[in-house]
This record gives C-alpha cells, sequence and structure tokens, in this order.
C-alpha cells in the first residue's frame, strides 16, 4: 500500500515547493519575487480580485493547532481511559491553482499526540506520530472564509509501552508492518476530511494586508491499518529477564472520527 | 466579537468531544492476589477481580499460553479434583439480588487438561463452602453466610450429570452446623450397597444417604463428655467390613477430649421397617484420649486403631466385640496412615501403617500382621532428624512406594521408601520450604516462597537439581504438555510501589530443567478480558 501511496506524497511535495507552474495558472501578475515589495503588496491588495484569486495571493500557508480523534478500536482502551487521541498539529501548504469561487491546493501535516493510563494498575503509554498530505479543493463563497475537503494519504508511527510488574522493566510495541519492507516500521493510511476557514484578520474589507491569519476547523474520518500490539522489552533494558517471551495485546488500530482546529497565516 | 463566538466555539466543540466514551471496567480491576491452583495439564489462577480463570498451559516447549474462562460472579472457594483434572468454582453470585436478572450463585466445573467451561450449574443460595468427593460424582455446597441464614442447608451436586439440578437438603439440627464433610467409599448394607456423606457439625455426625437424597439421614447423637455436654467430633473413619456380609460395614467418630471412641455398625433394619439399615451405636474406651484414628486388618481381623500419644500406645479394637487390645510403642507417635496398597510386595490379610509424630525424631512401621501374638514386635521404628508435620504420597504405580516426610521447622525432608525401608533425607539450605510432588508421580519440587531458588527431585535416582530464575517464586507446577513432555511453571507474583503485583512465569522443562533454556512470560493477567 505503501507503494501506492508514495506518488501522491510525492505529487504533493512537489506542488508545495514547485511554484513556477502554479504561478502561470493565475490572473496575470508580474513575478512577486522580480517585483518591489510596494507593487506586490498593492497586487495583493486588489479588491477586484475574486475571493479564491485574492487568496492565491497569498499561496504559502503555515497552520498550528491540534486534532482530536476518536478511536474505539479496543486495542486502546489499554492506553486510554477515553476514545480519545489529542494531538499536536503542525502543517504547512501552499495553493497552487485559483479560478472563480474554487481553488486548489495541497496540504502536509504533521499530527503528535499520546495517551497514557494503566492496564489493572500497570502503567502504559501510546504516542503517535502521523504524517499526511494530500490535495486540497477549496470553495470561496466569501472574501475572506471558504470551505474545503481534502483526500491525504498517511504514514503513521506508533510507540506503545507498558511497564509489567513482574519483570519490572517496560514492554514496548512499535509500528510493525512486515509486508513493507523498508518502511515496514510504519503503518499506512488515509483522512478524508471536510471543513471550513475563516479570516479573523489580516484583511479590511476587501483589502489585504501582506499576511492573513485565519482560524480553520474540519472534520473527517481518519483510516489506518492495525497493528500488533506484540510488546516486548528493549534490548538494552538491564531490568529485564532473559528470553522474554511476547506479550500479545492484540491489535492496535489507529482509525476513526477526527476534527482538527488550527490557527493559520498565509502569506 | 463576532469572529471570537466563532473561535471559541470552534475551540470547544472538539474539547467538549475528546471527553467523550468509555472503555470496560475490566481495564481498570485491581490485580489482586490471584489463587494459583496447579492441575494435571493446567495452572488456574483464579481472578476474583474479573469474575474469571485464568488457565495457563503448555502447548510446546518453553510455550505458555493463557485462557480466560468466565465463571460466576464473587468468587469464593476453588478447588482442583482429587485427580487434578478438574477446577470446581463456587461463586456467591449477586448478593443481594435486586433485580430478577442479578446472576444467582452458581458453580463452574473447568476442564483442566482442554481449558473450557465444563459445567456450569446454578445454586439457589449463596453458601461459601464447597466438599468434593474423592470419587469425582459429588460436590456438596454449604456453609451459608448472611443476615440470617440456614447453615444446616446442604446443595447437593451430581457431577455425574452434567447440567443435573442441583438438590438442596436441610439436615436436622439440634444445635451445631456443618463442620467437615466426608464422603464414603461404597458401603454394603442390607437395602444394597450405598455410599455416604458423612456431616460433623460441633455436636452429632450424620449421614446422608446419597443414593437417596430424599430419605431421612440418620443423626448420630454422640457420647457425653465429662462436663455433661455432647462430644464434638474430630475425625471419623469407616470401613466396609467382609464384602459378602451385609450388615458389617462401620464408621468410627473421634471425639475432642474424649477416651471413648464412636463405632456405628450398619446393620440390617428392624423386620418391619422400610429403611435399608439400622445404625448402631457402640462405644469402646482406648484409655486415653486418642489423636488418629482408623480401621486396620489385623491377624486378628478388623480392628478399630487409635493412637494415645500420652500413653506411648495404640488400642486396637474389636469392633464386633469392643474388646480393647494396647500396642506400646517407645514413642509417642501421634498420627498413622495404612501404607499396605503403597508396597510392591503387600501382605495377604493385614495391613502394614506408618507412624510419626511431630513432637519425636522418629517413624515407625507398624506391622499389623503380628499384633495379636506378638505385639511387642509389631512395630520397627527409625530413627530420622525430623519430626514429621505431613505426609506426602506419590500418585502413579512407579513411585507409590515413596512418600515425603516434610517438618515444620527443620531444613530438611526425607525421602521414604517403604519397600526398603530406607529414609533419604534432603538438605535445604533455609527452612520454610514447601514441597509439591508432580502429578505424574516422578518428582517432587520444594522452593521456598519469596526466593528465587528451587529444586527437583527425580524419583528415579534421587538426584536433586537446583535452579535459579530470575525473580522471587511465588508457585512452582509441573504440568503436562500435549506432545507428552513437561514443563516446570515457577510463578511470579512480585508486588511493588504498595500495587497489587502483576503475574508471571519462568517457563522450563520439567524433565530437564536448565536455566539457560527458560523463557520468561510476564502480565498473565493482563489479557483476555477486552
Amino acid at each position: 500500500m505503501i507503494r501506492t501511496l508514495l506518488p501522491f506524497f510525492g505529487l504533493g511535495l512537489a506542488a508545495i515547493f514547485t511554484s513556477s507552474r502554479a504561478r502561470a495558472q493565475y490572473t496575470p501578475l508580474p513575478d512577486p519575487a522580480q517585483t518591489e515589495a510596494a507593487q506586490r503588496d498593492s497586487q495583493r491588495d486588489d479588491p477586484n480580485l475574486l475571493p479564491a484569486e485574492r487568496v492565491a495571493r497569498h499561496p504559502y500557508i503555515v497552520s498550528l493547532g491540534a486534532r482530536t480523534m476518536f478511536i474505539r478500536d479496543s486495542g486502546f482502551d489499554m492506553f486510554s481511559e477515553k476514545d480519545a487521541l489529542t494531538a499536536f498539529t503542525l502543517g504547512i501548504g501552499r495553493s497552487f491553482f485559483a479560478q472563480g469561487n474554487v481553488s486548489l491546493a495541497v496540504m502536509a501535516f504533521w499530527d503528535a499526540g499520546g495517551v497514557e493510563s494503566d492496564v489493572r494498575g500497570e502503567p502504559t503509554e501510546l504516542f503517535v506520530h502521523r504524517l499526511s498530505l494530500g490535495p486540497e479543493l477549496r470553495w470561496h463563497p466569501l472574501a475572506d472564509g471558504y470551505a474545503f475537503l481534502r483526500v491525504s494519504p498517511a504514514a503513521l508511527r506508533t510507540v506503545a509501552s507498558l511497564k509489567e510488574s513482574a519483570t519490572g522493566s517496560t514492554y514496548i510495541a512499535r509500528s510493525d508492518d512486515a509486508d513493507l519492507g523498508v518502511f515496514s516500521s510504519w503503518d499506512v493510511g488515509i483522512d478524508l476530511a471536510a471543513g471550513a476557514a475563516y479570516e479573523v484578520f489580516g484583511s479590511a474589507g476587501r483589502h489585504s494586508g501582506p499576511v492573513r491569519f485565519w482560524l480553520s476547523g474540519e472534520g473527517g474520518y481518519s483510516w489506518a491499518t492495525s497493528t500488533a500490539l506484540d510488546l516486548l522489552p528493549e534490548a538494552d533494558d538491564q531490568a529485564a529477564p532473559e528470553r522474554v517471551a511476547t506479550l500479545d495485546q492484540g491489535e492496535l488500530a489507529v482509525r476513526g472520527p477526527f476534527f482538527r482546529v488550527v490557527a493559520a497565516a498565509t502569506c | 466579537m463576532h469572529r471570537l463566538s466563532t473561535l471559541a466555539l470552534t475551540l470547544l466543540v472538539p474539547a467538549l468531544l475528546a471527553g467523550c466514551g468509555d472503555r470496560p471496567s475490566s481495564y481498570d480491576a485491581d490485580l489482586g492476589r490471584p489463587n494459583a491452583i496447579g492441575l494435571s495439564g493446567s495452572v488456574a489462577l483464579v481472578d476474583s477481580p474479573l469474575d474469571r480463570v485464568v488457565m495457563v498451559t503448555s502447548p510446546g516447549q518453553q510455550a505458555l499460553a493463557t485462557t480466560s474462562i468466565g465463571v460466576g460472579k464473587n468468587v469464593v472457594s476453588a478447588l482442583p479434583s482429587f485427580d487434578f483434572s478438574k477446577l470446581f468454582v463456587l461463586s456467591r453470585g449477586t448478593q443481594p439480588r435486586r433485580n430478577p436478572e442479578d446472576e444467582r450463585p452458581s458453580l463452574s466445573v473447568i476442564d483442566g487438561d482442554a481449558p473450557r467451561l465444563f459445567a456450569r450449574y446454578t445454586l439457589t443460595d449463596p453458601l461459601q463452602g464447597l466438599a468434593l468427593d474423592p470419587l469425582g460424582e459429588w460436590a456438596v455446597v454449604y456453609d451459608a453466610g448472611g443476615v440470617v441464614v440456614n447453615p444446616n442447608e446442604l446443595i447437593f451436586v451430581d457431577l455425574r450429570q452434567a447440567g443435573s439440578t442441583p438438590v438442596p437438603k436441610t439436615i436436622r439440627s439440634f444445635g451445631g452446623r456443618p463442620e467437615r464433610l466426608t464422603f464414603t467409599s461404597e458401603l454394603s448394607t442390607p437395602g444394597g450397597p450405598r455410599r455416604f456423606l458423612i456431616v460433623e457439625t460441633s455436636q452429632d455426625v450424620t449421614l446422608i444417604d446419597l443414593s437417596d437424597l430424599t430419605r431421612d439421614e440418620v443423626t448420630l447423637f454422640l457420647s457425653k463428655n465429662p462436663s455433661g455436654r455432647s462430644g464434638t467430633p474430630l475425625e471419623v473413619a469407616f470401613h466396609d467390613g467382609d464384602p459378602t456380609d451385609v450388615t458389617d460395614a462401620r464408621i468410627a467418630v473421634r471425639l475432642e477430649n474424649d477416651s471413648n471412641v464412636m463405632v456405628v455398625q450398619l446393620d440390617a433394619p428392624a423386620p418391619d421397617s422400610d429403611k435399608p439399615f439400622r445404625a448402631v451405636v457402640n462405644v469402646a474406651d482406648a484409655g486415653g484420649i486418642p489423636t488418629s484414628i482408623g480401621f486396620v486388618r489385623t491377624d486378628g481381623g478388623l480392628r478399630l486403631a487409635a493412637l494415645v500419644p500420652d500413653k506411648r500406645q495404640a488400642a486396637l479394637v474389636d469392633p464386633s466385640t469392643f474388646v480393647v487390645e494396647n500396642v506400646d510403642f517407645d514413642r509417642p507417635f501421634s498420627k498413622f496412615a495404612r501404607i499396605t496398597e503403597a508396597l510392591t510386595e503387600q501382605p495377604a490379610s493385614s495391613d502394614i501403617a506408618l507412624l510419626w509424630s511431630d513432637s519425636t525424631k522418629s517413624i515407625a512401621f507398624w506391622s499389623l500382621g503380628t499384633t495379636s501374638g506378638t505385639p511387642f514386635r509389631s512395630v520397627d521404628p527409625y530413627e530420622i532428624e525430623i519430626a514429621v508435620r505431613a505426609v506426602q504420597g506419590v500418585p502413579g504405580e512407579n513411585f507409590s512406594h515413596l512418600k515425603l516426610l516434610e517438618s515444620t521447622g527443620a531444613a530438611e525432608f526425607y525421602v521414604l521408601d517403604l519397600d526398603k525401608r530406607q529414609s533419604f533425607p534432603m538438605l535445604t539450605d533455609e527452612t520454610g520450604y514447601q514441597l509439591s510432588v508432580s502429578p505424574d508421580g516422578q518428582r517432587s519440587w520444594a522452593f521456598r516462597p519469596g526466593t528465587a531458588r528451587f529444586a527437583g527431585v527425580d524419583f528415579n535416582n534421587l538426584h536433586p537439581t537446583s535452579v535459579e530464575v530470575e525473580r522471587p517464586v511465588s508457585g512452582v507446577f509441573d504440568i503436562g504438555r500435549p506432545d507428552g513432555g513437561r514443563t516446570l511453571i515457577a510463578l511470579h507474583s512480585q508486588s511493588s510501589a504498595g500495587r497489587s503485583p502483576g503475574v508471571g512465569a519462568t517457563v522450563l522443562d520439567a524433565l530437564n530443567p536448565d536455566t539457560a533454556n527458560s523463557r520468561f512470560y510476564g502480565g498473565l493477567l493482563l489479557g483476555g478480558f477486552r
């Protein structure tokens, strides 16, 4: 599956960081890199532009926020008393096409978060890294707001641990999918999201400044392959007995509906 | 203001939703202190907080598997069957029951060789005592607890029919309550062969006919002690007598602080009686307060033997004439056991008994075939270095002639060869070792709870093998494997920082326990409850 998803990652990154071809799609404008700052600002502030095209004048986006996922999988229960996994979110992206009220961007996110609990008094922890990258289709009905749809292939790295009192050592299980070759320590997944972004400041009416600040909320479903919770002490764990057998705790599937709220800046 | 409201709402909704969803309460159940019970093919960990039993089996060498089997709520007792093939778990259910769907008390039977719930019997009352029939035909639940209880109610479970309806029966009470239950073997009576449940209360003994539970029980009133109160039974013994005589089956009762022993003959009933037998009670004076009784075959016929350590003698009571013959010892032996069947060469018509005491460092072989003619020659004493607290037999046929002699305080135990009349001391480095015999009867294991060391003694050559594992041991179990091998499970249950202990196990080959080829399994109680 990773082989299927890799081209999407590649395309997305190429779209973010290769701008010359994208710029050719915009309403004809001089190259911003080659013009003076005042001229660029006045072009961005053109009140006659359609909303999508105005947004495209600030093509780069950086976002920070939180992502909460609802995981009903029974494997998650040993790490959390609730079904929620909240993660820190860092996103970057770039719009590369705009026409009328529609624009297209590509977004990449890194979500990192963990939970901790206990199983019958034995402390447990789970930490999940999630990297996702995908195209985002935007619809701009307002000058300072838009709705979007996004499909993002994702790669997950989970680290689960349990401190077991009979051994006094920490058992650990990491993402492990032997079918994925060099990517075997990752799980793969896909996010389907829909949301909306609203400009909180950075513009006055239809006049935009050099940086626009947005608040974005989205919801959707996040699917991922399951990973085996075959817990073992680390090889260098001095507290662990010799030849410890795997503690099989079933499987963990980090999948379910999610919400993400971010504050974003475009320039 | 509108934008701030939008911001607050956007942040608040996911935050509220993050609190949704709870996990099953089983994840938060305390580990407790699981009761570990060794069976022939598994180790049962009674996980009371989760109302389940975790059966630990060994599917192969160095391999361990766990199977979780749910039992009734509020486990109060768990016992292995006498052949260690099954586990009986008594549960009180939900008490008090407030809704019709609240769980009733139950008795669960678990197959120990191929772990599964073999049968479950729903009971009417939450009792907490469990007595098992050595022949595996009956289980009796007794000992009620509560605000108003009937302590004399017994619930009979016929184990020959899985799913049979338990039968409650209240025995007549004259102020006592059941304290010990003994199942007899089949005894010949004028009304046909039948088995009995002998119920000892604090002041009488009751015989219940297991062939017909609807029949009234027989209450035996005990002789009064010097203070005028009814005697308290301490021990019962039974014997079928001559197999061709249906009127000579007898039951004997030893009483507390009383030199008299009661002998009850199951004689022919009166001609107009519809009862299958008549209990005829007689009393014989042992000449002192006995500490152990039992029927034995002597050269003079069947006798009731009663050991009287205060007088360093045994009384042999003729159950027909009640004539008492005394055999003197040079030591105050307080316990005895017939060992005739354990001998390779068995006397034809008489018994041999092993005598021991927890107050003298000696044992003796008592040849009952010479007691009438030359009683002074019938006792063959042996000096050993320990006062014997308990004697363990060895199951199976190969080494049934061996006995393990345990002491309370000494740092040694003995392996006694009944055939050769030789005793082999086994020295331990500390006191407090516990002894167990493997169910296949090929070896014994000695371990001291809380230490990481234990040892096995191979009965073939009495070669001890010491093992030191990496964690303190709370139990050692020798179980069978499907491939015919045997696995040794050293159980670890170590608490830390005030938490309930987790349970782990070191797995070795019981036939060749080498720690270089062991495997450690942790978290035995952490799975199987999602």
